[in-house]
């Protein structure tokens, strides 16, 4: 994939700034928005890989979009790089190599979960 | 004055954050939905003042954003909908501002989002005191 290479040049999988935000915001919105996290992304995940498997461009589009969407509350920078990646793919009708960014994208899922629940 | 509101997005995300802002503005969130032709059904059945609608949802019964959009607009005009999207395309937002959207936001959300929302519903609605 030719995700920017400064879209990966901050190592951490999340942003502090828009965690704190989320934290000032008060009423556990950043416990729950975790919480949602980590129960809602394996599911998006899976049906993503289905729509790959299957060759289905508008599924795996709104999926990916669906990813980044979530990735972006985070600022989680490289997942919503690597899902941005899958939805321009699926925006142009062809899904060639979005099953190996998708092997990344999971990858960097479970960082970014790891680092949400190190701040939750 | 309470104002009913109704959150129209398929993103379980943006529903709990666009909650979260609405209910610090003062509104009543009546009701969340995650396609347009659910979110329809529910502008039917609950009436609300405000509706957040997202741009980009999976068509369902034949039913996307635009077309929900323009079939709220038909049928109860005064209602205000502000329309929540990640696409920054300016012809999708002119397309909404055009046919008569409140506000266009976009995602993802933070502190500021909601500050030119919270204005322009003054606006519409002078005797809410949020």
């Amino acid at each position: 994939m030719n995700v920017d290479s400064r879209d990966i040049a901050n190592d951490s999988s999340i942003d502090q700034k828009a965690v704190q935000d989320l934290r000032n915001e008060g009423e556990n919105l950043l416990s729950d928005l975790v919480d949602m996290f980590i129960h809602e992304v394996p599911g998006q995940l899976a049906t993503l890989e289905a729509a790959l498997a299957k060759r289905d461009v508008g599924a795996a589009r709104l999926t990916a979009h669906t990813l980044k969407g979530t990735s972006a509350n985070f600022g989680a920078a490289r997942m919503q790089a690597l899902a941005n990646a899958i939805e321009e793919k699926a925006r142009n009708g062809s899904l060639d190599g979005a099953s190996a960014t998708v092997v990344e994208l999971r990858a960097e899922c479970t960082r970014v979960r790891d680092a949400l629940k190190a701040v939750r | 004055m309470t104002v009913a509101a109704l959150i129209i997005d398929d993103s379980p995300f943006a529903r709990k954050i666009i909650r979260h802002h609405l209910t610090k503005l003062g509104f009543h969130v009546e009701g969340e939905a995650e396609t347009a032709a659910q979110g329809l059904r529910l502008f039917r059945e609950l009436k609300p003042k405000l509706v957040t609608l997202d741009v980009m949802m999976p068509e369902r019964e034949g039913i996307d954003s635009l077309a929900a959009f323009r079939t709220m607009r038909k049928e109860v005009p005064e209602t205000a909908i502000v329309v929540v999207s990640a696409v920054p395309f300016e012809k999708t937002r002119d397309t909404f501002l055009n046919e008569g959207a409140t506000a266009y936001v976009i995602k993802p959300f933070s502190q500021f989002s909601f500050e030119p929302v919270r204005q322009k519903l003054q606006r519409a609605f002078p005797a809410w005191t949020a």
